[in-house]
């Protein structure tokens, strides 16, 4: 769930923007490694590349509502 | 090591739990900290990573909680940048180090690279701890009987701590070596030891020995000083014969304790302390706040952790060895080639009242050791330094050995 708060009283929130965008990054980066290290084994990395698409999915997902509130 | 991860988003969860497998060790994972309770009994983990923000409650407190029930326990906080105040604080807190999100594969390394190094450490030095005790011996401590063996394993925990001690015992029965023991055994073994005896100075100067004082804040005061607040800095404090400290210094000392800062005398500046205070006295604290020599308020500050020790009536199965390890000293000294003990001697000893505890055997041994003439510490000698047990239970008189 993205908080930005664009109230006249108080600028964006910045920060808590970039904290839940990095939550959705934070799987995929850990997923690309394990599909990595998968690999290197010959294993099949297929699941982890799954999860890899849903959380850039959702990152992207997150991005695009916070760029909309950001920016009107 | 078994790892337990505490976090509420899936993909993560189990990314760290592949990526902690990756590096050897055993991963569990669970969303809550109702799960994550749980686990604590039933997986009883080494390592917890605790996200910061859980739906059920907050990572930071539940870590307090397992460091609590275990101290042994190491803690990394996943953290966003908009918690990184709260990461800081855990931090302060016990938690070992924090992960930055968004996460990454070596980030998480490293952190393990540090604990483990940081766990091996640790463990060499319990196994240090555990031979020194089998040998009778803890740092400067010396003893095998029952009731020191326990005062041995209360000094091996509190050293990990970072809690206030509170030292009771009779004089001599070795509270600053104990104290300076805990300091010796503690992550703050590195930084300076620096004991204080508050019934030795003059009340009206101890104010500036312990917070120190700025230039031209009194009389006298020529030039800035710094005081042993300041001087044990990253180390430990002993503050010896604390019920001798005057009231109005007690409430400063309170207020030192609480704010975890101090201003020199005459001074403007609050200065950040960061020590462990370990007091002492050979009073009973509760007969001292009857008396008003003690401020109750103060007594929950400092006896965070009590620590009795025993007086050395109280471990007459100690003395001979206490005895040949205090000859054994004085030889290493004087090299007057006094060797042994007549099996006599010893039960002398033993049989003794020793008001003066420790501190009196020591001094008996020297004064023996000094008299002897040859190279063995005879009955005859010790009648002359303890005229109360030669009047009671005369040794046998024997001939002097070389």
């Amino acid at each position: 769930m993205l908080h930005v708060n664009s109230s006249a009283d108080g600028p964006v929130d910045l920060r808590r923007f970039f904290h839940d965008l990095a939550t959705p990054l934070s799987g995929a980066s850990l997923h690309l490694e394990r599909a990595a290290r998968l690999i290197e084994r010959g294993e099949d990395a297929s699941e982890a590349l799954t999860m890899v698409r849903q959380q850039l999915e959702r990152a992207f997902e997150l991005f695009e509502r916070g760029r909309a509130e950001l920016v009107g | 090591m078994k790892v337990l991860i505490v976090e509420d988003d899936v993909a993560i969860r189990k990314g760290l739990e592949s990526a902690v497998r990756e590096l050897g060790s055993e991963p569990k994972a669970v969303g809550t900290v109702g799960e994550a309770g749980r686990a604590l009994d039933q997986f009883d983990p080494e390592v917890l990573i605790v996200d910061v923000h859980l739906p059920d409650g907050d990572g930071i407190e539940f870590f307090r909680s397992a460091h609590e029930a275990k101290p042994d326990r190491d803690g990394i906080v996943l953290t966003g940048q908009a918690s990184l105040d709260s990461a800081i604080e855990a931090l302060r807190a016990g938690v070992s180090d924090y992960l930055l999100k968004p996460l990454r594969g070596p980030q998480l390394e490293v952190v393990f690279q540090r604990l483990s190094a940081r766990r091996t450490l640790e463990s060499e030095v319990d196994t240090l701890r555990d031979a020194l005790q089998e040998t009778g011996r803890l740092g400067e401590l010396i003893g095998k009987s029952p009731i020191m063996l326990k005062a041995f394993e209360c000094i091996r925990r509190v050293a990990r701590s970072n809690a206030p001690v509170l030292i009771t015992g009779q004089s001599g029965t070795g509270k600053e070596v104990a104290a300076r023991t805990i300091h010796r055994l503690s992550r703050r073994a590195a930084a300076p030891f620096v004991a204080f005896n508050c019934g030795a100075i003059s009340p009206t100067l101890i104010e500036s020995e312990l917070f120190g004082h700025e230039r031209g804040s009194f009389t006298g005061a020529d030039k800035r000083r710094v005081g042993y607040f300041e001087e044990a800095s990253g180390g430990t404090l002993m503050l010896d014969e604390i019920t001798e400290m005057g009231a109005e210094l007690q409430v400063k000392l309170l207020r030192v304790l609480e704010a975890k800062t101090l201003r020199r005398v005459g001074g403007t500046q609050d200065l950040r302390v960061d020590l462990r205070l370990i007091s002492a006295t050979n009073r009973d604290p509760a007969e001292a706040i009857k008396e008003g020599k003690l401020r109750e308020d103060l007594y929950y500050r400092l006896n965070v952790i009590p620590m009795a020790l025993p007086t050395l009536a109280e471990r007459r199965e100690d003395i001979a060895l206490l005895a040949e390890h205090f000859r054994r000293q004085i030889e290493e000294q004087e090299k007057n080639g006094v060797t042994s003990w007549d099996p006599a001697s010893l039960k002398m000893l033993e049989s003794y009242s020793w008001p003066g505890n420790v501190r009196e055997l020591r001094n008996v041994v020297h004064r023996a050791y000094v008299m002897t003439e040859g190279d063995t510490i005879v009955p005859e000698v010790l009648e002359e330094l303890l005229p109360e047990l030669a009047r009671r239970a005369p040794a046998p008189r024997r001939g002097r050995k070389r």
